[in-house]
């Protein structure tokens, strides 16, 4: 026992050493949104000047500026030198990269990260050498008996300053202003206003912070932290991380507890696995780096959302996405340029070219994964490594392409494990799960001597029908018939992908990314499209990485760990992650591409290439944060449309009608409506949140083709209502629609079969166009399937339930536009068409005419009469009486999430309950009640 | 970019047994070649004894039995240039520069032993040796351009500097018929394959063995070797230690570091084993730097054997490092005797090193690299015909015998000394810290381990 108390304590001064960084990157990402994986790197800084301080030289980390002979200084002189520099260091990267960086996408932000770590450490590699430099600590020394085992007093020491000062900077986090702005501007920029700091201001006060307070703590851990050299402390960011995420990136308090734990778990782990028999061989390997991170992925799952509540923010604010269009002359043209440029080059220069279209194919995949559905990965290059692994394994058993196509699928599986967590994590904290599980892979997997040979994985020549299609033979380092197979694979996976990018699949990938709730509402398997792009993906990233493999001829594990990963995901962002032709770029620039093959034959840039790139990298995403293919098509898009608007000008403008939509006629409305059997039907409906009952026993019946109103003041608990029976948030109480029960049943499937509903704040899929936006209903369910289908027969004719959806709603002559471009009334029109399109049995509408003027809310009404007319039961909450008296037929009053009243609109409106609860004595005695719009609702 | 495994550095294939990882200061190493030259060279006892495989070596003279060239300074023979009107013969030379890791200081040496070869020992065979630069950065990528590159340029012969990764370069050199030579194999696949590769000194796993020879020697009945967390660890741990502890009696106890390991809760864990003796078999320095006084720290007083790390006889407190052992693969300026031979080399090393590159950092570094010249262009003078193909080199590659420069032993390509290896030389020396800094050879050096190789 004394033994694991021993462990304990030491392993809670490691975590010290986690809990500072821990914290640091929690602030800097509660205060500029960057996940800052380049924390360790920036705390190496203040360490080297730290340790010539301590040799009597000050050496500032500017290139070409030498050292100062400062004799022997006081410690804490050297201490506050020291920090300066490391505050300095947190105050440049505010200035130059996060600063102009503050609004772009988070994946913008995690590429400067990275950036900032290669630039760094490649710096300090320049300045200060790669030779390791001992750590003595400052703190007291000897050691104290804990039974027969002795307890250094200076890791008491460091686990004991650590909470002093890990607690006063939670502390300061939150009862500050400063402190509360930043957690409030973390939520809201415009918030932090209250406390009049600008962005800025709490950007250069948590970089600065942050900074600052790591590097005193590396500082005072002395060996704690690791002998120093250029790249030793980089790595402490991974289990960092993980305490990161333990703190889900916003609470000081749990980053610091956690991060102690985290490090006393890892001691205890190698306590026992180092020292005890019972502790299997197979679970030695990679122990430390995997287990913690195991740990947390499980918990966070278990903590997680399968569909985002309202209020959490899961925008991706990723670009735009440019869709190929895949017409046949530009592939061909692209194809028959590939060849050329195959046959002109040789030796170097043809390898590069082919590694470039390899890796381009794992950029492809980041596209998918990450332009496509939003979901970061940092994995890829794992699952391309997994394909490699496969692909060694074997060897001559199954002849290409078949070796190929297994290789790829092993790694689509392992992207579907992988992507499981995504179900239920989101956002940056995805990110680091999937920075997790690659480094689970590089080290239970690619590390494991019982499946990895430490001497030879190698990896047969491809061969086709007798064809031999190695990469080399002879003197011949890139043959020509090897760069058309490599070719061939590349144009087809790109124009398949390209055409279910454009395709239903497409549309509902973007669906996802713009909007899980809406795309969940409208039937959308948001889990399966999830599942579904990360098999896609890594089968990609397969394919990228067997073709590496059958490059090199063997597997080499370290070209897929976790940092290549990390590389893989920059490059493709810079190269533009949201469009096809992006990991083309993406391609060109990775390892061994074509552009690396150029720099390197002929540019020498010696010592300082490692520079040069992390600068670069920086640079690039600085001044072009959509990535070049992005910025290039967006540019190229506009001077297009700039030269097609003045041809237009000179010609008669024909009415903008849309490619597919523009012609439909609205039409008539059936002249009766026929009242049918009941199609909602809810008992005792109940919401609780915590402690409040939001809605309490609220039962109501909707019929075929009836219009009934949900009304009651703000905070009554109507959406509450809505979100519940469509499942969207946890509750008790039955749904039945029509004679089959609801309760349980997932939220996509509830809209799938016919109870859909739209949503107050619009939720539209920005990321599609109008017509996109309606036409997705076409494309639910099967999703597998589909993809498959999409990338052969991409866009057949939409349905008519589409087309009518359109005309119905009037929205022909908008159908090409983006959501965010149209008025307030189209968009909530929008939101109807999307639902209608599903064919609903009912239709719940979420406060629809909020917002409208009063000749819009008019002919609202009459929409809505005409799609109840078609026998749909209609649920509308709104407060505008005139509308929901003039078209419903019954209405339901709630107060306080409990059912005050219903009745036809002239009983509710007499009813003194809901007069004086809600409508007030002037609504009930005016007939001429006109659109009354309270501000918006919150219930 | 950063690897995972970069800031393992030079062990990141857990095979290095070598000084790569050491580097003694300048400033030290200088002095220390002074004192040395002064007091004089004397024959290290036992340095005559090798290993099975290998020729017997004797101090200041060339392999017995061998009929092929000498790496030895012809020291009583007037210098020959190369003839500049021959064509030159060109070798790839890759080497860990400009990464995370970088050690420009072992091509600065290899640049001295070119210029020694071409100004002293009339390049090969009259023909200028010149060498083509490509920096690794411990990435297989930039492992594959430096191979792609030497192909490219019809290079003979591919030479390593330190190149943990050169796995990688491996098929395309093979593929090419380019053959690999270098002072020892980092990584898995250059070490065993023979016939490819070939390496002058001895093989990973005769450092294994004669660790735990010279452990026994001094009293060690139970070892903890203390391992990087790799692949290549494990399996040396199942394939070479566990039959070797066997043979010579031992008790075992593996333990592996992760890429980030604390040493304080790591020597508490190797403590709690209780062994007599602890060995970092193949560690570099920064691992030694902290993994020494953090043991020490924790109460140990036994015998340490530190690798091949040299660092930390410069940088820790003279009183951490009592009881510290660790292994050289060449005599240094910084022993307290050295043999005549390889005194007589190391003044000629110091010769160019310092007319070449006053600056250099590292002694050790300098010095593999100019080895490493040396023993590559002793290669090619056996090359028969006066023909220098990457084939013709190859060839001739597995019948090359000669001595080894800052060695006594000699080497002999035409059988690896440890079966299965790429291993052309044999014969670690442990050496003990002395309270000056110094290292002082420990008896019966090298040390002899054909008893425990495997057949073959």
């Amino acid at each position: 026992m004394t033994q694991y108390l021993l462990f304990f304590v030491l392993g809670l001064s490691v975590g010290a050493v986690y809990a500072a960084l821990t914290m640091g990157i929690v602030v800097t990402y509660q205060g500029t949104g960057v996940i800052n994986f380049a924390a360790a790197a920036m705390a190496t800084v203040p360490l080297y000047v730290f340790s010539d301080l301590q040799a009597g030289k000050l050496t500032l980390p500017l290139p070409w500026l030498t050292s100062f002979d400062v004799g022997k200084l006081p410690t804490w002189s050297m201490v506050v030198i020291a920090l300066i520099v490391a505050g300095l260091l947190g105050a440049l990267i505010q200035v130059a990269v996060s600063r102009p960086l503050r609004t772009a996408p988070v994946l913008a932000k995690v590429v400067a990260a990275v950036g900032i770590m290669l630039t760094l450490q490649a710096a300090v590699a320049l300045k200060y050498g790669t030779e390791a430099r001992p750590r003595t600590t400052m703190l007291p020394t000897g050691s104290v008996s804990l039974g027969s085992a002795k307890i250094p007093v200076d890791r008491l020491w460091l686990t004991g300053l650590v909470i002093v000062l890990g607690a006063a900077l939670a502390i300061w986090f939150r009862k500050s202003r400063t402190g509360l702005a930043i957690q409030a501007a973390a939520e809201n920029e415009r918030a932090a206003s209250f406390a009049r700091l600008s962005p800025q201001t709490l950007g250069m006060v948590t970089w600065v912070l942050s900074s600052v307070f790591v590097g005193l703590v590396m500082i005072i851990a002395g060996p704690a932290s690791g002998v120093i050299t250029p790249g030793n402390l980089t790595l402490l960011v991974i289990p960092a991380l993980a305490a990161a995420l333990i703190a889900r990136l916003s609470s000081l308090w749990v980053a610091l507890v956690g991060a102690l734990l985290l490090g006393a778990l890892q001691a205890e782990l190698q306590f026992m696995s180092g020292t005890k028999s019972w502790w299997p061989d197979w679970a030695k390997q990679g122990l430390n780096d995997a287990i913690p991170f195991i740990v947390i992925v499980i918990t966070l799952y278990l903590l997680g959302r399968s569909i985002p509540m309202r209020g959490d923010d899961t925008r991706s604010s990723l670009p735009p996405v440019i869709l190929p269009k895949n017409r046949p002359q530009v592939i061909a043209v692209l194809c028959v340029a590939g060849v050329i440029i195959l046959a002109v080059t040789s030796g170097s220069y043809r390898f590069g070219v082919i590694s470039s279209l390899a890796a381009a194919l794992i950029a492809l995949s980041l596209v998918v994964l990450t332009g496509m559905v939003g979901q970061i990965s940092l994995a890829q290059a794992a699952f391309a490594g997994v394909a490699g692994l496969v692909l060694s394994k074997i060897g001559t058993g199954v002849p290409f392409p078949f070796s190929l196509i297994i290789a790829a699928i092993f790694a689509a599986l392992a992207g579907v494990i992988v992507g499981l967590p995504a179900l239920r994590i989101r956002g940056a904290q995805l990110a680091v799960v999937t920075l997790a599980a690659a480094l689970t892979l590089e080290k239970f997997i690619f590390a494991n001597p019982k499946i990895l040979s430490a001497t030879a994985n190698l990896i047969p020549d491809p061969k086709l029908f007798g064809i031999n299609l190695s990469i080399r033979k002879g003197r011949d380092i890139a043959r020509f018939p090897f760069g058309i197979m490599v070719l061939v694979v590349v144009v087809i996976a790109f124009i398949l992908i390209g055409n279910m990018m454009r395709a239903g699949s497409g549309r509902k990938m973007l669906a996802v990314r713009s909007n899980e709730r809406a795309a969940s509402s409208i039937g959308i398997n948001v889990a399966g499209i999830k599942l579904s792009a990360f098999a896609l993906a890594s089968f990609l990233a397969g394919l990228g990485g067997a073709l590496i493999g059958y490059s090199r001829g063997q597997f080499s594990a370290d070209s897929f760990g976790v940092f290549v990963g990390l590389s893989f995901l920059a490059i493709a962002y810079l190269g533009g992650i949201t469009s096809a032709s992006g990991a083309l770029v993406a391609g060109a620039a990775s390892a061994l591409g074509i552009i690396f093959v150029i720099f390197d034959r002929n540019l020498h840039l010696g010592s300082y290439y490692a520079l040069f790139s992390g600068f670069s990298l920086i640079l690039t995403v600085v001044l072009n944060p959509v990535g070049i293919a992005g910025k290039t098509r967006a540019d190229f898009d506009k001077q297009r449309a700039g030269r097609a608007a003045k041809r237009k000008a000179k010609q008669p403008a024909p009415l903008s009608l849309g490619e597919e939509f523009g012609d439909e006629v609205i039409p008539a409305a059936p002249a009766v409506r026929n009242i049918g059997e009941i199609a909602l039907r809810t008992a005792g409906i109940t919401v609780q949140y915590g402690g409040l009952r939001a809605v309490n026993e609220v039962t109501i019946e909707v019929r075929e083709g009836e219009i009934v109103g949900l009304i009651g003041p703000n905070g009554a608990g109507k959406t509450s209502f809505i979100d519940a029976i469509t499942g969207f948030t946890p509750c008790s109480g039955e749904v039945y629609l029509g004679e089959e029960r609801m309760s349980g049943v997932a939220a996509h499937q509830r809209a799938r079969k016919g109870l859909v509903r739209t949503w107050q704040s619009v939720e539209l899929f920005e990321d599609l166009s109008a017509a996109a936006n309606v036409r997705v209903s076409d494309d639910v369910g099967k999703d597998g399937w589909k993809i498959l289908r999409d990338m052969f027969r991409p866009n057949p004719p939409a349905s008519k339930a589409v087309h009518d959806a359109i005309a119905l709603m009037s929205l022909g002559d908008v159908a090409d536009r983006r959501p965010s471009e149209l008025p307030l009334g189209r968009q909530k029109a929008l939101g109807v068409a999307r639902s209608l399109a599903l064919k609903p049995k009912v239709l719940l509408l979420d406060e629809p005419a909020a917002g409208l003027d009063t000749a819009e809310s008019v002919a609202f009404g009459d929409h809505l009469k005409q799609i109840a007319a078609t026998g749909v039961g209609c649920l509308l909450i709104d407060h505008d009486m005139h509308l929901v008296l003039g078209v419903c037929d019954r209405i339901y009053v709630i107060e306080f999430g409990t059912q005050i009243a219903s009745g036809r609109p002239e009983e509710v409106r007499r009813d003194p309950g809901v007069v004086a609860a809600y409508l007030g004595s002037s609504q009930s005695d005016d007939e001429t009640a006109t659109t009354q719009t309270p501000a918006a609702s919150t219930s | 970019m950063n690897k995972t495994r970069a800031l393992v550095g030079l062990c990141v294939t857990g095979v290095l047994f070598v000084t790569a990882c050491g580097s003694d200061k300048k400033s030290s190493s200088t002095a220390a070649a002074t004192a040395t030259t002064a007091a004089g060279a004397t024959t290290v006892a036992g340095a005559s004894t090798t290993a099975a495989g290998s020729t017997a070596g004797t101090t200041g003279g060339s392999a017995a039995g061998t009929t092929g060239g000498s790496a030895a300074p012809a020291s009583t023979a007037a210098p020959t240039k190369a003839d500049p009107s021959k064509s030159p013969i060109t070798v790839g030379y890759h080497n860990l520069e400009g990464g995370a890791i970088s050690l420009p200081e072992v091509r600065e040496g290899f640049e001295s032993g070119l210029n020694y070869i071409n100004e002293e020992l009339g390049g090969i065979n009259g023909h200028p040796l010149k060498a083509d630069y490509c920096k690794t950065d411990v990435t297989p990528e930039s492992s594959v351009n430096c191979a792609n590159t030497f192909v490219q340029n019809n290079d003979v012969m591919a030479v390593q500097g330190v190149d943990p990764l050169a796995d990688a370069a491996l098929p395309i050199l093979k593929q090419a018929g380019i053959v690999e030579f270098g002072f020892f194999a980092f990584s898995p696949a250059m070490n065993k394959a023979v016939g490819d590769a070939y390496f002058s000194l001895f093989s990973n796993e005769e450092g294994y063995a004669a660790d735990l020879i010279t452990q026994k020697s001094l009293g060690a009945k139970s070892e903890a070797v203390v391992q990087a967390d790799l692949p290549s660890a494990h399996a040396a741990y199942d394939d070479v230690i566990t039959p070797a502890a066997k043979k010579i009696g031992m008790t075992i106890y593996p333990f592996y570091y992760p890429t980030q390991a604390d040493w304080t809760t790591l020597a508490a864990t190797i403590l709690a084993s209780n062994p007599d003796s602890i060995s970092f078999t193949a560690a570099e320095d920064s691992v030694c730097l902290a993994g020494v006084p953090a043991l020490r720290a924790a109460g140990y007083t036994g015998v340490i054997h530190a690798s091949s790390c040299s660092q930390i006889i410069t940088d820790l407190d003279p009183k951490v490092l009592n009881n510290v052992i660790s292994h050289n693969e060449f005599y240094y300026p910084t022993f307290t005797s050295i043999p005549a031979k390889a005194q007589s080399d190391i003044d000629i090393y110091t010769k160019y090193i310092t007319r070449d590159h006053p600056d250099y950092k590292s002694l050790v570094y300098t010095e593999l690299g100019f080895h490493v010249a040396v023993q590559a262009a002793d290669m090619l003078r056996q090359v028969p015909g006066d023909v220098y193909t990457a084939a013709s080199v190859k060839a001739a590659m597995g019948t090359t015998k000669g001595t080894e420069f800052f060695r006594t032993n000699g080497y002999d390509c035409s059988k690896p000394t440890w079966p299965g290896t790429t291993a052309c030389g044999s014969g670690l020396i442990f050496t003990k810290i002395t309270p000056d800094r110094k290292k002082e050879v420990l008896p019966n050096q090298p040390v002899d381990v054909s008893e425990y190789k495997p057949a073959g």
